[in-house]
Parts: C-alpha cells; structure tokens; sequence
C-alpha cells in the first residue's frame, strides 16, 4: 500500500522516522537546553522558539535505543495538542511511503507508531502524531 | 507573583540548583538567608542524589524550607509562556509557566511544591 501524501523523512540513530509533511514545521539545531525539573529521561529539556516553549523528544531513549551522541537537530512537530521537537541525527527529506501503516505495538510509544513502511532508504516507523503527542502529555 | 492582562509575570526569584535553573514567584518567597538548617534541597527535583553545598540559601515561605545554590531577585515583568502539553502533567502538574529572563529560560515552579517534594525524583 503506498501513502498518498508525503512524509518528511528523519533517522535517529540506526532507526528512521517519517512524520506526515504537513505536520512537520521545520528542522531547527538543537540550542542549549532548559532542564524540567521530574521530566521523565526521554524528555531533553525545552527552548524558546518563535515566541513559545518546545519540549525536545529524544526519539531514541523513548524507543529503549539509546544513542551514544546527542542528536544536533530536530524536527518541529505541529499538531492541535501542541508542537515538539524530536531529535535527529539526519534528516533525508520528504518521500512517498510504501507498505504497512499497521500499529508497530500495542503499548508504550510503539502504539504510536506505524509500519513497517518502505522508502528508497530503507524501512521507516511512521509516528502517528496526533496520538504521540498526546501519548506524551500522557507520559509526562 | 502579578500576571497582568497581558499574561506578564511581574517578580521573580531566580534560583541555581544542581546546575539547573528554576524561577519562583516572589509572592511565595517571604525571605531569603544563609543555610542554618535543614531544608530540601531544589537540586533533588533534577537529581534525587544532588546535595546542597555548604553555602547554600535557604528560601522561607510561611513554615516551609526550601535550599537552593544562588538567588537573585528579578523585578522586571517578562511574558510567561504557556506550558507544553508534553509537560502538562511533568512534576505534578506544578509548572506555572515559563519565562525568560536574561537570554536564559526558565521553568516558573511553586515554592510550596517543590518543597513538600512533589514529583520528585521522578527521572
């Protein structure tokens, strides 16, 4: 099955990503971070963007694959719940999606996300990202 | 604190703890001394093993203690920003907001949470 509308395309470590394009905002470096105090660990820490407060989302520690570096950017996620960063260590671009979009768990983050879907450069987990970002207000 | 209509925080007391940063509203932090007794410390809402120096203040709000590293006063109204829902319900739900102050952001918490040790060591 191939997606109608393109995906922005990110890895995080060894895994890559896609979110839906018309919900990713922008890729934006990663700035010095303000820590929050009782965050859970997944949870970097939050800068001032453009007016607001962006919670930075360490994609890897949140799927249990933690990274030896820190990721250097990030990709702005919008959604009606409000927006987060997820951290990336390469952004690769939009693409059109093929293959499953079927739930990649039935608990924790992996409910949230979809696949295994296929790109040119490899398979992706699709974040939902409606129900992640409230899965992280959930988590929070 | 004075949250003004235009969503502006007007007094805060700006406070170093393990490294990390926290702003109390002035209205909850009747005085400020050297450490003379025991308190808990803010650096154990970041790290449940973090220690208060020897040097430490104390921030006294009615009977409760709380001991941080430095404090300094910050008078001028700053915008408070809105909470992310991400971290809505992060620390008991005791994040006022946020603001900057001097380049810096910082999370506005309740004195009276962090003292009672809501949340705490939740990492």
């Amino acid at each position: 099955m191939a997606d109608a509308h393109g995906h922005l395309l990110f890895a995080c470590g060894s895994s890559l990503y896609g979110v839906p394009a018309d919900t990713a905002s922008e890729v934006v470096n990663v700035p010095a971070l303000t820590r929050v105090p009782g965050a859970p660990s997944h949870l970097l820490g939050v800068f001032a963007h453009r007016g607001e407060v962006l919670p930075v989302v360490d994609l890897s520690r949140l799927t249990g694959k933690p990274l030896e570096d820190t990721a250097r950017r990030a990709v702005v996620v919008r959604t009606p719940r409000g927006a987060v960063a997820l951290t990336a260590t390469r952004v690769l671009g939009v693409s059109t999606l093929e293959g499953s979009f079927d739930r990649l768990g039935e608990s924790g983050v992996h409910q949230h996300l979809r696949g295994p879907a296929h790109a040119e450069q490899g398979e992706v987990a699709v974040i939902d990202t409606q129900t992640f970002v409230e899965f992280l207000a959930s988590a929070g | 604190m004075t949250v003004t209509a235009s969503d502006h925080i007007s007094g805060l007391v700006l406070c170093h703890a393990g490294g990390q940063r926290l702003a109390i509203p002035a209205q909850e932090v009747d005085a400020f001394e050297p450490a003379g007794e025991a308190a808990r410390y803010a650096g154990a809402a970041f790290e449940s093993d973090a220690r208060a120096p020897a040097d430490a203040k104390v921030l006294r709000h009615r009977e409760l203690t709380l001991s941080v590293d430095r404090v300094e006063v910050f008078a001028t109204p700053v915008p408070r920003l809105a909470v992310p829902s991400a971290l809505s319900s992060s620390w008991g739900g005791a994040l006022v907001c946020f603001v900057e102050c001097a380049g810096e952001l910082w999370p506005v918490v309740s004195l009276e949470r962090l003292a009672r040790g809501d949340g705490e060591a939740a990492r």
